[in-house]
C-alpha cells in the first residue's frame, strides 16, 4: 500500500508568510508599547506628579512634549501614569470576566439542564440591564476606588463570553472526535483538557484581549463621569474628564495626548488579540 | 457476539429512521450492509458503535451493554475529517487510544513521517486509514466501517480489506457498510439489503445474484 505522501515545508512566500509577519509585527509592537508603559510608570516614580505652579498649562515643547496642566504637572508623566492605571485595572478586570464566564459555561454544559437553565438566566438578566447603569450603581454601593472599578468591570462584563463559550462546548460535545474518544474510553476529564481546552483556547484569549480594552474605557467612562477612581490617581478618565475645563480656553493638549494614547493602547491589544488568533489556529496557512 | 435486537431510531422530528433492527455478528464474521442514500445505513452504524443510542431495542456484546472504557465496537465515520480533531496532530490522534506497532502501520500505510501534519494536510483516504489504524486497537473485537474505502484507489482498497480480512481471521468482526455490491459480495460472509430504516433482505455469501434477473423490490426496478 502506498505510503501518505511527505510534503515539503511550505515555502516561505506568499499569504501566510504576510500575513504571519504582519500579525506577529503588530503582536510584538503593541507588547513592547505596554511594557513601555509599565516599565515608563514604574521608573517615573513621583514624576508628574509634584506640582510646579512656574509652568502651569504649558503648550507643548522640547522640555514638555505633552505639554503641563493647570497644576504645571507634565503631562506626558502623568498620561504614562494613567496609561499604567488602566493596564492595571483593564488587565485584573478582564481576567477575572474571562474566568467567571469559562466558569461558567463549564458548569452549564456539564452540570446538567437546570445549571444550563439558570446560567442562560443569568446571562440574560445580565445583558438585559443597561451596562453603564450597572457598572456605575455596583462602583458606587462598593464606595468607588481602584478595586470598585475592577470589581464593577469584572462582573458585568462575563455574559456575552459565557454565551460564546457554552455554544461552543455543546458544539464541541456532540462532535464525532469527541464522541469517538469516549468509545476510546477517556474521560469528560480527559476529554475536556485534551479536546474541549485547544479549541476553547482561541476564544478565551480573544475573548481576554477584547475585553482588556473594553474594560479600560469602562474605567475611564467611570472615572470620567465621577464614580471611579479617586481624583489623586492620574488616570486617563480623570485626566480627559479635567480637560474638559480647558478645552474651550485653547488647552487642547490636556485631551488629546491621554485621548489618543488611550486609542493606541486600545489598537495594540486589538492587534495582539488578532495575532494570537492566527497563532492558535492550525489552518493559518490556508487563511 | 455483537446483537442488536429490535433497534429503533428517530431524529429530533421526522419518522424513525431506523426501525426495528435485529442482527447478530459473531467473532471473525463480515456482515455486509448495502441499500440506498437515506434509507438509514449510517444511523444504524452509530447505533452499533454506541454514538446514538437507540429509543428502543437493544445493543449488546456477549449479553452486555455498551459500557465506559474501550468500546469493543469501534466505528470508522464515512466522513474521516469530521471524526478526528482537527487541532490535533496525526500523531495524537492515531495514538490516542493505543500505540500501533510498526507492522499495523506499515499494513495501512501510515508512517511515522506523517504524525507532525493536521488533519487537512492530508487526503480524505489518506486520512481513513488514520482513523482505520486509530480503531484497529487488540481490544477493538468489531469493527463498523460506513463506507470505509469509497474515498481510495482500488489497488489501496484491496490492501485495506486484505489487512482486515486477516484481522477477521484473528477473530474481528466487521459491518461492512457500502454501496459498493461487488465489493460487499468479495469481502462479507453475508449481506443484508436496508431500505427504509428495515433491513429487508440476506444473502448469503456466494448467492450472488444479478439484480435485474428477478426485481422483487422497488429499488432494483428503479435501478
Amino acid at each position: 500500500m502506498s505510503d501518505i505522501v511527505d510534503v515539503e515545508t511550505p515555502p516561505t512566500t506568499g499569504i501566510w508568510t504576510t500575513n504571519r509577519a504582519a500579525t506577529l509585527g503588530a503582536a510584538t509592537l503593541g507588547f513592547i508599547l505596554l511594557l513601555g508603559v509599565a516599565v515608563g510608570s514604574l521608573s517615573l516614580g513621583s514624576f508628574g506628579l509634584d506640582a510646579d505652579f512656574a509652568a502651569r498649562l504649558a503648550a507643548p515643547s522640547p522640555g514638555h512634549w505633552f505639554g503641563t496642566d493647570q497644576m504645571g504637572h507634565d503631562m506626558l508623566a502623568r498620561t504614562v501614569h494613567g496609561l499604567a492605571v488602566s493596564l492595571q485595572v483593564g488587565l485584573i478586570a478582564a481576567t477575572i470576566s474571562v474566568v467567571i464566564a469559562a466558569a461558567l459555561a463549564l458548569f452549564a454544559t456539564t452540570c446538567g439542564r437546570w445549571a444550563d437553565a439558570l446560567v442562560a438566566f443569568l446571562v440574560d438578566v445580565a445583558l438585559g440591564l443597561p451596562h453603564l447603569v450597572l457598572l456605575i450603581l455596583i462602583s458606587f454601593a462598593l464606595g468607588g476606588g481602584t478595586t470598585a472599578v475592577i470589581l464593577a468591570v469584572a462582573v458585568t462584563h462575563w455574559p456575552r463570553l459565557t454565551r460564546i463559550l457554552r455554544a461552543e462546548i455543546l458544539q464541541l460535545r456532540q462532535s464525532d472526535f469527541v464522541l469517538a474518544s469516549r468509545r476510546m474510553g477517556k474521560s469528560w476529564a480527559e476529554i475536556g483538557i485534551g479536546h474541549f481546552l485547544p479549541h476553547l483556547w482561541p476564544q478565551l484569549l480573544v475573548g481576554l484581549v477584547l475585553l482588556f480594552p473594553h474594560a479600560i474605557l469602562h474605567e475611564a467612562a467611570l472615572t470620567f463621569i465621577g464614580f471611579g477612581l479617586e481624583p489623586s490617581n492620574p488616570a486617563i478618565g480623570i485626566l480627559l474628564s479635567d480637560s474638559l475645563r480647558f478645552l474651550m480656553a485653547g488647552k487642547w493638549w490636556l485631551g488629546l495626548f491621554p485621548g489618543l494614547s488611550l486609542l493606541a493602547v486600545v489598537l495594540c491589544f486589538d492587534a495582539i488579540g488578532n495575532g494570537l488568533r492566527v497563532l492558535a489556529d492550525p489552518r493559518r496557512e490556508q487563511s | 457476539m455483537l446483537e442488536a435486537t429490535d433497534i429503533g431510531f428517530a431524529y429530533r422530528s421526522g419518522a424513525e429512521v431506523v426501525c426495528g433492527v435485529t442482527l447478530a455478528l459473531g467473532p471473525g464474521q463480515t456482515l455486509g450492509i448495502r441499500g440506498p442514500s437515506g434509507c438509514g445505513k449510517s444511523t444504524l452504524a452509530r447505533l452499533l458503535a454506541g454514538y446514538l443510542e437507540p429509543q428502543r431495542g437493544t445493543v449488546h456484546v456477549d449479553g452486555e451493554a455498551l459500557g465506559k472504557g474501550w468500546c469493543p465496537v469501534q466505528y470508522v465515520h464515512q466522513s474521516a475529517i469530521v471524526s478526528v480533531d482537527p487541532r490535533w496532530r496525526i500523531g495524537r490522534i492515531v495514538e490516542e487510544g493505543w500505540e500501533p506497532d510498526e507492522a499495523s502501520r506499515e499494513a495501512l500505510g501510515v508512517p511515522r513521517s506523517c504524525y507532525d501534519r493536521y488533519p487537512h494536510e492530508v487526503s480524505g483516504g489518506e486520512l481513513q486509514r488514520i482513523c482505520l489504524l486509530r480503531a484497529l486497537a487488540p481490544e477493538t473485537r468489531f469493527l463498523v466501517a460506513d463506507e470505509l474505502t469509497a474515498m481510495v484507489d482500488p489497488v489501496t482498497q484491496a490492501d485495506i480489506w486484505r489487512h482486515l480480512r486477516q484481522r477477521s481471521r484473528q477473530g474481528l468482526g466487521i459491518v461492512a457498510i457500502s454501496h459498493d455490491q461487488a465489493l460487499l459480495r468479495r469481502v462479507a460472509d453475508s449481506i443484508h439489503q436496508m431500505d427504509g430504516g428495515r433491513l429487508t433482505e440476506l444473502e448469503p455469501a456466494g448467492a450472488a445474484r444479478p439484480a435485474f434477473a428477478a426485481p422483487g423490490r422497488d429499488v432494483a426496478n428503479r435501478l
